[in-house]
């Protein structure tokens, strides 16, 4: 019983920083940039008002955009269940395969491209073509580096991997994991759609490609599919911070380390989440032709991390 | 654990060479390669530190002096005087170069896996990384049209044998460590004067305009 | 030895200051107290096998003495070739400052070679090869052409690229003697590395051999990497094409054969030989290919050096007694036949401004001296008695066929035979037909050809007991048998 409702708080600990992560990159940005910009809080205001709101559908449009956004939205809800927070027992600890994983989430992006077909308009099947080249690039690079650690720890399940990377084997390969890292940081930002794949602030029709899918959504479908991004940026962090690189303070004693681990746990987060920001401000948006080559680079890196690893 | 260092810094190395062949841009070039070097010299620092060598705290400052500071700068220089076009033009895609670059890094990891290097080495896995980046270097001198990326290239070979020499051994004699940094930078100064004169005189040049050129 | 060197670096720094006429006179005269030095050694190293200076860092022995000799008899024929070759050059308008910066890149890329030969440290001997890269750049840019731009860049690149491969080696090389020799420049120095080599890590040495022969390879016109030879030989000045085509092949060469020494005698001559004779052979091939479509008369002479250093590879890769012997015989050979046949066309060259082939006609009647050296050389580098040339390729051949490489020496022959006759065609079309133009011949020009011509010949008939003596100690440092 305890071991579950670990489980179920380490969940919900996920869901609920979501929206906070992304507005502390906002926020970062705009005091970097030297504007005062949005409340940190921002993202939740956001999500209540879309709830409340009507939604209105194109007439064009099929079953497929109702029952997209809640499929989108409950994939990325449904990992956030296989990652740990602070202890391995997870609520999909018994089945937590972190290839199982990948796919998972892949279905939820198969959604929202279906989705940014189904409005009928030009811009839908423009951004969801974009993320599909962009996924399908982005994902050798992170079966890749999925397969690194699962080397390492002889395991691909979740909570094997969190254990076995909290002893030694961080240390013992530093330069395979160090590699290994630096790919997930390519995959995460074109997973997440952040410079310099995708810009999340513009609506310049060139150069959208999340933004073009959800142009037409409104009300509740909206908030469906805001919540689903957030939550996916969240569980690519997460898995940085927890699964790949785990330094840091893990404890499930007493009630109080459990509650310095999730303090812990924050600040990596959001320590995490300036970081990627302060890297976009120092970046431009790549040219949509020059995505592949940075999806290549992030490959080889973790090509190379295997190599340096297993050869 | 003084190995790993050794061996993450040599990796950074390497990934930075291979940032430099995704590179489309010559002043993103010469960042990077600046960059590299920086690393080379740190490497060199440290090995230094660990053996307490004289001789490499010297080739470590030449390194940072010359390769960091100088050649950069007097690329930049060139690149500024000439107007150079910013685009690199290339044979192989970038694509298609990167793919490349993972066979040739597998290759030679199955290659130095084969060879017993016995002794005491100071970091194993040096001696792989340094050989691709040495291939890359030579890629990058092939598959590019520009003479500027071309030396660029010749540069970032020479950065992964600088590597190699002070990282595998505990450095090269002094003497010719120096006489290998002179030979590096007059070699840079003759060929940003060739290049010079390439393009007062050459208005089409690339390696393109070779072809007719041989047999 | 370290005079000789010390003269030339001197000498070096001095031609720019002084008035051109001194120089012209003064660089024969130099020149010829170089040979003359260099040649004096040759009974101390017959008496005393070897020789050091400056601690250990030079050395000569029996291999690179006989190189180093025929080098400076290389240079002071050139030296007289010069006035005469630079005095043309003038009247058609070249300034006198430029025939000074001439000078001293030629002076400093001898002085490189002279380094390369003579020096018993592997890391000094590639900053030394890197400096002939280095001076001879501006002297393939000389005449400032498109062509030559182009080619000064070609070559820059491409040597530079290849010495980088080498010096690859060299670390490696390094790496593997390190241990046994300890830190510093003891661990790179020939003579010490010679003596333990048998207790070296052969898969080293492996790949350092494997790079010493792509990177110095390069410099020396081996098959995978020659593409710079023939632009640069075309573009360059013609003595500094004869003094490149002479010698500078033949010293990175040296190099390579220094270092197939040590992995040898570490058990690997298998592995070294078959990838000499493979390289050689296909020098030799690609050389005939491009030799008989050739347009362009240095070219032709260019590709003609590449097939001897082939030959060359060829001869030390059969590897037996006899094989090296001819080797270096064909080594020491070529010097003088191509520094004779470089000079015959650079007259030409120099009073006709085309390099073409087909617009060259009747030279028996423009210029009859000439035109009787270039035959004669024709003849001698294409390997006809009584020529040296024909003794050494003889006994190349002979080699091959006690070591049973049938199919080889058939290929091989098959190849020489194109090489002559293209030779023969291109050259016979440029010789004979008629002109109506009489040019004037140069008598300081005609003189090396001369002293050039009688050495082959000289070389061709008898052959001197010193040098019988040095080339079987050479045959036996190769071999690492007594080596002090």
């Amino acid at each position: 019983m305890q071991t579950f409702l670990m489980a179920l708080l380490q969940f919900f600990i996920i869901l609920i920083i979501s929206p906070f992560i992304v507005g502390l990159m906002q926020k970062t940005k705009s005091l970097v940039r030297g504007s005062v910009g949005p409340c940190v809080f921002q993202p939740y205001f956001n999500i209540l008002k879309l709830m409340q709101k009507e939604v209105v559908l194109s007439n064009q449009s099929s079953y497929i955009s109702i029952i997209a956004p809640y499929i989108v939205a409950v994939v990325p809800i449904t990992v956030a269940g296989f990652l740990p927070v602070f202890d391995s027992n997870t609520l999909m600890s018994f089945s937590g395969d972190i290839i199982a994983m990948v796919y998972i989430l892949a279905l939820g992006t198969f959604f929202l491209a279906l989705f940014g077909f189904d409005q009928g308009s030009s811009f839908g099947g423009l951004g969801s073509s974009r993320e599909m080249t962009v996924a399908s690039l982005a994902e050798p690079a992170f079966i890749m580096v999925i397969f690194t650690f699962a080397l390492q720890s002889n395991s691909t399940n979740i909570s094997h991997i969190f254990d076995s990377m909290r002893g030694d084997i961080f240390f013992n390969y530093p330069v395979s994991s160090t590699l290994a890292l630096m790919a997930l940081y390519f995959v995460t930002l074109a997973e997440a759609g952040r410079i310099p794949i995708d810009n999340p602030e513009t609506h310049l029709e060139l150069t959208m490609i999340h933004e073009a899918m959800i142009l037409d959504a409104s009300g509740r479908n909206l908030a469906l599919l805001e919540i689903g991004s957030f939550v996916k940026t969240t569980i690519f962090l997460t898995l940085f911070s927890n699964i790949f690189m785990p330094l840091g303070f893990y404890d499930t004693n007493t009630i109080w380390t459990i509650g310095f681990s999730i303090f812990i746990y924050f600040i990596k987060m959001s320590t995490l989440g300036v970081i990627i920001a302060i890297g976009e401000l120092t970046l431009a948006k790549l040219r949509y032709f020059r995505i592949s080559d940075a999806m290549m680079f992030g490959f080889v890196l973790a090509l190379i991390s295997m190599v340096t690893y297993r050869l | 654990m003084f190995s790993d260092f050794i061996e993450l810094i040599g990796a950074f190395v390497l990934v930075l060479a291979i940032l430099q062949i995704t590179s489309d841009r010559l002043y993103f070039s010469i960042k990077v390669y600046a960059i590299q070097s920086f690393f080379v010299s740190i490497s060199i620092l440290s090995i230094g530190i660990y053996s307490s060598s004289f001789d490499l705290y010297v080739s470590s400052f030449l390194t940072l002096v010359i390769k960091t500071f100088i050649i950069p700068y007097a690329l930049f220089k060139t690149i500024d005087e000439m107007k150079i076009k910013r685009e690199i033009k290339a044979f192989v895609n970038i694509t298609n170069s990167l793919l490349v670059i993972s066979a040739i890094i597998i290759f030679t990891f199955l290659l130095t896996r084969y060879i017993n290097i016995g002794g005491s080495v100071i970091a194993k896995e040096i001696f792989p990384i340094s050989l691709s980046i040495i291939f890359i270097g030579a890629f990058i001198m092939v598959s590019r049209q520009k003479p500027i990326t071309q030396l660029i290239g010749f540069l970032t070979l020479e950065n992964g044998i600088m590597l190699v020499a002070t990282s595998v051994t505990y450095g090269m004699p002094l003497i010719v460590e120096i006489g290998i940094f002179f030979d590096v930078i007059v070699g840079a100064t003759m060929a940003s004067l060739i290049i010079h004169h390439i393009n007062h005189d050459i208005d089409d040049m690339d390696a393109t305009s070779l072809s007719d050129f041989k047999e | 030895m370290g005079y000789i060197l010390a003269i030339q670096l001197i000498w070096t720094a001095l031609v720019k200051f002084l008035p051109l006429r001194v120089v012209y006179v003064a660089q024969v005269f130099i020149t010829a107290i170089l040979f003359l030095g260099s040649f004096s050694y040759i009974p101390k190293v017959i008496h005393q096998k070897v020789i050091f200076q400056i601690k250990d860092y030079l050395f000569l022995d029996s291999l690179n003495i006989l190189i180093l000799t025929s080098l400076l008899f290389l240079v002071f024929c050139i030296a007289i070739y010069s006035i005469g070759y630079m005095k043309k050059e003038q009247e058609q308008g070249l300034s006198e400052d430029k025939v000074k910066t001439f000078y001293m890149w030629k002076n400093l890329f001898v002085f490189c070679m002279s380094v390369v030969l003579v020096s018993n440290n592997f890391g000094i001997a590639w900053i030394a090869i890197e400096g002939t890269t280095l001076s001879t750049t501006f002297l393939i840019g000389f005449y400032n052409t498109k062509d030559a731009i182009k080619a000064s860049w070609q070559y820059i690149i491409i040597c530079s690229f290849g010495i980088a491969l080498g010096l690859f080696g060299v670390v490696t090389l390094y790496f593997a003697t390190y241990h046994a020799l300890g830190e510093g420049m003891n661990s790179l120095n020939w003579i010490n590395i010679i003596k333990i080599s048998s207790n070296l890590d052969p898969s080293l040495l492996k790949i350092s051999f494997a790079f010493f022969l792509v990177g110095f390879g390069t410099k020396a016109g081996l098959a995978p990497m020659h593409s710079w030879l023939p632009d640069a030989h075309s573009q360059a000045p013609t003595p500094i094409s004869a003094l490149m085509s002479g010698v500078l092949l033949s010293s990175a060469l040296y190099l390579i054969l220094r270092l197939k020494a040590i992995v040898d005698s570490a058990g690997l001559v298998h592995f070294t030989s078959n990838l000499l004779l493979l390289v050689g052979m296909l020098s030799i091939f690609i050389a005939a290919i491009a030799i008989i479509g050739q347009k362009d008369y240095k070219r032709l002479l260019a590709f003609s050096s590449m097939e001897h250093m082939g030959l060359m590879a060829f001869a030390f890769g059969v590897g037996n007694r006899l094989g090296v012997f001819a080797g270096l015989l064909h080594l020491i050979n070529h010097v003088f036949a191509k520094g004779l046949m470089f000079s015959s066309v650079g007259s030409v060259l120099v009073n006709f401004h085309t390099r073409e082939i087909s617009k060259i006609k009747g030279l028996y009647k423009s210029m009859p001296l000439t035109a009787v050296f270039i035959t004669l050389g024709v003849l001698g580098i294409t390997g006809i008695p009584p020529f040296n040339i024909f003794i050494s390729e003889f006994l190349i051949l002979t080699s091959a066929l006690d070591a049973h490489m049938y199919w080889q020496i058939v290929v091989v022959l098959l190849f020489l035979v194109m090489i002559f006759g293209g030779f023969i065609y291109l050259f016979s079309s440029m010789l004979m037909g008629k002109s109506d133009e009489v040019k004037k011949e140069d008598y300081k020009m005609l003189l090396p050809m001369a002293m050039l011509l009688g050495m082959m010949i000289y070389l061709g008939i008898t052959m001197p007991e010193n040098m019988k003596i040095l080339l079987n100690n050479a045959v036996d440092i190769l071999s690492n048998k007594g080596v002090l």
